[in-house]
């Protein structure tokens, strides 16, 4: 007689296990913290497709773009409110759709299908 | 016989896997941060590791990529996923030889699937900026995996009065 599941294993979590956890979940916390700490707000979005700059808007001014990216897929990027926000793209996953708006420096928003990267970024 | 158990069992697995990435895309909730996601289809890969060990856990959690790649997804999305499966895959492996709990196990699978990932989409896409997800992902990879952790351990519980001639 053979059973698949040995009674070996430990399901439950020791208490060393969990200090450790612990740890990594506090550093994670405070590296995100202490990033939104240093954002600061950007002025222009910066859309590249395959890490060639294609277009530069500033965040300023309202409008929507259309951008064409790789294997025939399109993003739409709508800047409203001085916020950058990807409303509609040809992909299957929506990724990019589903993102939040970006305005703080060094956001991204990237469509993986597109190759389309928009970042926010302040203007020299 | 017990060569060809083991052989049924894990394309038992892999069919969970596939209906478990399955489920999860029919009930996505949405998330603004890309990248997080229950990741239900890793408890089969996790379940291989502890009934039929390294080797078939292995093979588990490649096909159940290319299956879900190829039906679902597109080719990067593949290589996103393979990216996290296969570190995910091998830091449970180490876990389970370290004999860490089932739970940390998950954990730490869930954790290094995310990084894995991030780490190719940085050197795909060339844009470092993309680093600031991981504090988010790292969160995001532990409570998924606690989720995936706790589930394993039910199961395990109850499959441990299954016996098999």
């Amino acid at each position: 007689m053979t059973n698949f599941l040995s009674n070996k294993e430990e399901i439950r979590i020791t208490k060393k296990e969990l200090v450790f956890w612990s740890i990594i979940i506090l550093i994670a916390i405070l590296c995100w913290i202490g990033m939104q700490w240093v954002k600061q707000r950007g002025d222009i979005v910066v859309v590249s497709v395959e890490d060639c700059i294609v277009q530069t808007l500033p965040l300023s001014y309202d409008e929507t773009i259309r951008v064409e990216g790789d294997n025939g897929n399109w993003v739409e990027l709508q800047i409203t409110d001085g916020k950058a926000d990807v409303t509609q793209a040809s992909c299957p996953d929506q990724i990019c759709v589903n993102h939040y708006a970006i305005s703080e420096e060094g956001e991204p928003i990237v469509c993986l299908p597109a190759k389309v990267v928009i970042q926010v970024k302040k203007a020299q | 016989m017990r060569q060809n158990k083991i052989i049924a069992w894990m394309a038992i697995l892999v069919a969970l896997a596939f209906v478990l990435s399955f489920l999860e895309r029919m009930v996505s909730f949405e998330i603004p941060v890309p990248g997080v996601k229950l990741g239900l289809a890793n408890l089969a890969v996790l379940m291989a590791l502890y009934t039929i060990g390294a080797k078939g856990a292995a093979v588990v959690c490649i096909i159940r990529i290319f299956l879900d790649g190829m039906t679902f997804g597109n080719a990067y999305r593949m290589m996103y996923s393979l990216a996290g499966g296969l570190l995910s895959f091998f830091i449970m492996y180490i876990g389970k030889r370290c004999k860490w709990s089932v739970m940390s196990v998950s954990m730490a699978g869930g954790l290094c699937h995310n990084i894995g990932q991030i780490i190719v989409a940085i050197i795909i896409l060339k844009t470092p900026e993309l680093v600031t997800y991981l504090p988010v992902l790292i969160l995001a990879g532990i409570a998924t995996g606690a989720i995936n952790g706790g589930l394993c351990g039910i199961i395990m519980k109850s499959f441990r009065r299954i016996k098999i001639e």
